[in-house]
């Protein structure tokens, strides 16, 4: 499934179309005139095929075609693509097929270089560029190398141009491991483009901590500099609860790398302890918040599977001063945990306590913590086991109650 | 949308209707389940007869930018096709979608669907038919739906969606005046692959096809059952998986063993999830505690709705009769 050209008219009378198309930007009638020659009687062959190409090239400049409205550029693109497949005896994939082609030069030195002003409303957007990006994209084969090169080029104009990260989020991040590998890309290209593609998102979405997890699952992380990626992006995004980021092969890069400061600051934080940030981090704007809800997550974990302690229910001033210095911040610091999914739970502001119902654990890959998942898998056994039998109990009561139902109905 | 698609969709391109806005972002298309039935039900005749190309509309629901689209039904419309000129049989379509459109006022004519293994002239044909005209998708784009379920020598295979948006080629639409008529001249189209989904529509849809696919197609009648065995009989359905992730876990010894990261994975979600519930199903005085919390921050709420909507009502009330005195 791939994009499909389909032109009803005859050739001569797409070049006359093509043809009215340039003279509208221009002003005048000579390149109608000019074809008119090359283009013959009636129902008779174009001879000179390769000229006719010429010329055409010769007058379909980025600076003549970006005249054109944003509506009419996009169709006129097209028109042209169609054209010059034609008169080349090529199908247009074929055409497409090479990084060097003019067809893809001239598209690119059509990309707006600023954001358009409000007086010049109808130029030429960045967005219908993509839109033709795209379907040359389609265009042309899957195992083809030139899809590398589109997709390089597609990330540098929605870096250049400020496209907002959402239009390429799903698409392009479900499926560029796949496209790359299918366009047989090497390992270092398909690494520098996933990098530099997630580095295209400022919002730091969970999406794409998902789509770097799922990357990471494939590949391991060879360099430092990748491992940097990770972490910065981990560290900048609003999503509180990271440990899902480490993967067995991100446990391992980590350890190899554990004496550097920042890989060392984040293995404390997704262990959830408090991390103190150094004036050098200050680009992290949430981490100082972030650390502190881990650390309050682990805390109630800790203690909830302590033997000297009731397991649900806590009370203000059991928390640590570290994390909440009186009752109103520890307040909103369990509002704010509540809210990013972290811990799950009743307040009773009365008496002062709270009832946790649900709190996440950091559950890391790796041999580290090789130890500690032992435990906790047979924690969930028990569990399991312990609802298992509850399910019994009610299944009996269930049933008992129905029968209750069905005696007292008959009699 | 997820999934992975082989195509590249990131800008809906520009079209040719006058109604669709600038293109600014992904377009997608959700098929209803039912209307998908109703879609595959009518391609299958294609099996009769090879030659003959069977097509229809798809009406439903179009978001405000026209990037959403939402295919609720679908019904057949006839035509013939001799050669490389095609009859559509425009009285049937419009029929049948007037009476859609009385039972369903909202839904529009999102475009057509039919079933054929390449794009061509026809193909294009068919389209601009769509696009233009009343009672059809205009002043929209008009969209495309091709299931693909007969491969070249004629054999079925697994149907295969894919839809499609014809983004205009060529010089802008212009509009020809001769007399009275108003025609457009373009009937050149790039057919650029758009996503799309199948969603279930609602819960009802939903237990009904659960009910459906429990019973055989022949039996009689369906009885709802009662509440109480409906719980007992869920009950044991949670009984069963707990059962199969019980015996997964021992199976594969994942307490000694090296963990997979699919198994770590497994471990995050069920260790957030399941430990730390409260124990209220064995500490009877414990949960009569947490459920009457439980009412009174309910209690709560309602009081508190209930406080703001009397104070708009009554601002409401204010404004109301400071207006009528002023009149007077």
């Amino acid at each position: 499934m791939a994009s499909v050209i389909v032109v009803d008219t005859e050739l001569k009378d797409s070049i006359k179309e093509y043809a009215q198309i340039i003279d509208a930007v221009n002003g005048n009638t000579e390149f109608s005139g000019s074809v008119v020659s090359d283009l013959g009687d009636g129902d008779a062959e174009i001879e000179h095929k390769s000229e006719l190409i010429t010329k055409i090239t010769q007058v379909s400049t980025s600076s003549t075609l970006t005249k054109l409205s944003d509506r009419e550029f996009e169709p006129a693109f097209y028109l042209l693509i169609h054209i010059l497949s034609e008169l080349s005896e090529k199908s247009s994939a074929e055409l497409l097929d090479d990084e060097n082609s003019y067809v893809i030069k001239l598209l690119l030195e059509s990309n707006p270089e600023k954001q358009a002003l409000v007086r010049d409303r109808k130029t030429v957007k960045s967005t219908s560029i993509l839109s033709i990006l795209t379907n040359i994209f389609n265009l042309i084969p899957e195992v083809s190398k030139t899809r590398i090169y589109l997709i390089k080029q597609i990330l540098n104009i929605v870096k250049s141009s400020n496209i907002k990260f959402s239009i390429i989020e799903n698409n392009l991040g479900n499926n560029l491991i796949n496209w790359l590998t299918k366009s047989q890309a090497n390992d270092t290209e398909i690494r520098s483009i996933f990098w530099d593609f997630i580095q295209l998102d400022s919002e730091f979405s969970l999406k794409s901590l998902t789509l770097i997890k799922s990357f990471t699952l494939n590949y391991e992380l060879q360099s430092i500099q990748e491992l940097y990626n990770l972490i910065n992006f981990a560290l900048s995004s609003k999503t509180v609860d990271v440990s899902f980021l480490i993967t067995n092969n991100v446990a391992q890069s980590l350890q190899a790398h554990a004496q550097d400061s920042l890989v060392a600051t984040f293995t404390k934080y997704v262990q959830g302890d408090l991390v103190t940030v150094p004036e050098s981090f200050s680009n992290f704007k949430f981490i100082n918040q972030k650390s502190r809800i881990l650390s309050l997550a682990k805390f109630l974990s800790e203690k909830s599977q302590s033997n000297d302690h009731d397991s649900i229910i806590f009370k203000y001033d059991e928390i640590p001063t570290e994390l909440a210095a009186n009752s109103y911040e520890f307040e909103t610091l369990l509002v704010n945990s509540i809210r990013a999914n972290v811990i799950e739970g009743k307040l009773n502001q009365l008496e002062s306590t709270f009832y946790l119902s649900r709190v996440n654990r950091f559950i890391l890959a790796g041999g580290n913590n090789h130890q500690v998942n032992a435990n906790n898998w047979n924690e969930v056994k028990q569990a399991l086991y312990e609802w298992k039998n509850s399910l019994a109990n009610i299944n009996e009561i269930v049933k008992a109650t129905r029968e209750n139902i069905f005696n007292n109905g008959s009699a | 949308m997820s999934g992975e698609t082989s195509f590249m969709h990131l800008v809906r391109p520009n079209v040719s209707a006058p109604a669709a806005s600038a293109a600014t972002g992904t377009a997608n298309i959700k098929i209803h389940a039912p209307a998908l039935f109703q879609i595959l039900e009518i391609v299958s005749k294609q099996v009769l007869s090879a030659e003959k190309r069977i097509i229809g509309t798809l009406v439903g629901l179009r978001s405000d930018d026209g990037l959403e689209l939402e295919i609720r039904d679908a019904f057949v419309v006839p035509c013939n096709e001799t050669g490389d000129s095609i009859t559509i049989e425009d009285s049937v379509h419009k029929t049948l979608f007037q009476l859609y459109k009385k039972a369903h006022p909202k839904e529009a004519v999102l475009g057509w669907f039919g079933s054929s293994n390449q794009i061509d002239n026809t193909t294009s044909l068919i389209h601009d038919f769509y696009s233009k005209g009343s009672d059809r998708a205009f002043p929209h784009a008009a969209i495309y739906l091709n299931v693909e379920y007969l491969t070249a020598d004629n054999q079925i295979t697994v149907p295969k969606l894919s839809t499609y948006i014809g983004a205009a080629v060529g010089k802008p639409a212009a509009n020809t005046q001769i007399g009275w008529k108003t025609t457009t001249v373009n009937n050149s189209y790039i057919f650029t692959p758009i996503p799309n989904q199948v969603v279930n529509g609602s819960i009802t849809e939903k237990i009904a096809f659960n009910i459906l696919k429990e019973k055989s197609v022949n039996t009689p009648s369906t009885s709802l059952e009662s509440d109480l065995s409906y719980l007992s009989k869920q009950l044991q359905v949670v009984d069963t998986n707990i059962d199969n992730i019980l015996h997964y876990i021992e199976s594969k010894g994942l307490e000694t063993n090296h963990n997979s990261d699919k198994d770590i994975d497994l471990l995050r979600l069920l260790s957030n999830n399941l430990l730390n519930r409260p124990q209220q199903l064995s500490n009877s005085e414990e949960l009569k505690n947490l459920f009457s919390a439980h009412n009174q921050d309910v209690i709560m709420i309602e009081y508190l709705t209930k406080a703001v909507k009397d104070q708009i009502e009554l601002s409401a009330r204010l404004t109301a009769s400071a207006d009528a005195e002023k009149k007077v």
